[in-house]
């Protein structure tokens, strides 16, 4: 059987399903300033930099292989 | 899984030419919108009607369905796959976590297209919907997905 991968792992978490109230009370809470701050400056960075639908769907493409190997070689 | 190989826009293409009506929903809509996010899968939602002529499409790029399309619609949703890996669903309607009816042919009519080349477009939910097909799931990854698409709607997207 093929041991579980870093990635398995992560994959498995962001998976989990969560309690009802957990979950609506989690997507009611504003994301702190700073974060928001950071999210906003990475989207406008991805949206600049790949400014196509392609593009972006061809990055992300690349990206989730080069991750998944890495995550399978570091185990 | 052996990306290299796949041509996603001669799937858009297929779809597109097909007929069906299909929504691109999940990870793949998102980063189709401008959000910088890993996915190895694709998630389409397609009308109960139209299974056939999705299925009819997808053959020349040798996805091959895991069920008939009476059970898929049994099931509200069937898989096509070879390397990839698509999920489809054909459900009429499904749910966010607080009960709140999410129905495709309303979201089929708000739907945006977005370009993918010269002669293909995608159709996906507007973003507020994307929010409610997030809001169904219910998973930590739908919770960082709507936090992305608020901010996005923010943005005036």
């Amino acid at each position: 059987m093929r041991e579980r991968t870093t990635a398995d792992r992560v994959t498995a978490l962001a998976e989990q399903r969560l309690p009802a109230e957990e979950f609506l009370r989690r997507a009611a809470e504003p994301p702190a300033a700073d974060e928001q701050r950071e999210l906003l400056q990475l989207i406008r960075w991805f949206r600049q930099r790949y400014p196509t639908p392609r593009a972006r769907l061809a990055y992300a493409r690349r990206k989730q292989r080069e991750w998944t190997r890495r995550a399978s070689y570091g185990n | 899984m052996d990306g290299p190989a796949f041509d996603e826009g001669e799937l858009f293409a297929r779809i597109g030419g097909s007929g069906a009506r299909v929504l691109l929903i999940g990870r793949r809509a998102l980063v189709a919108l401008g959000l910088p996010l890993l996915t190895a899968d694709y998630d389409l939602w397609t009308h109960t009607d139209d299974i056939e002529p999705l299925n009819a499409a997808r053959a020349a790029l040798g996805l091959n369905p895991d069920c008939t399309p009476q059970t898929a619609r049994l099931q509200g949703r069937y898989v096509l796959e070879n390397d990839e890996h698509i999920d489809v669903l054909v459900a009429r309607a499904m749910h966010t976590v607080d009960g709140e009816r999410v129905a495709f042919d309303e979201l089929w009519q708000r739907r945006r297209w977005l370009r993918f080349d010269d002669q293909t477009t995608i159709a996906v939910p507007a973003i507020a919907d994307l929010i409610l097909t997030k809001r169904c799931g219910g998973r930590e990854r739908d919770l960082a997905d709507i936090r992305m698409l608020e901010l996005l709607q923010r943005e005036g997207e």
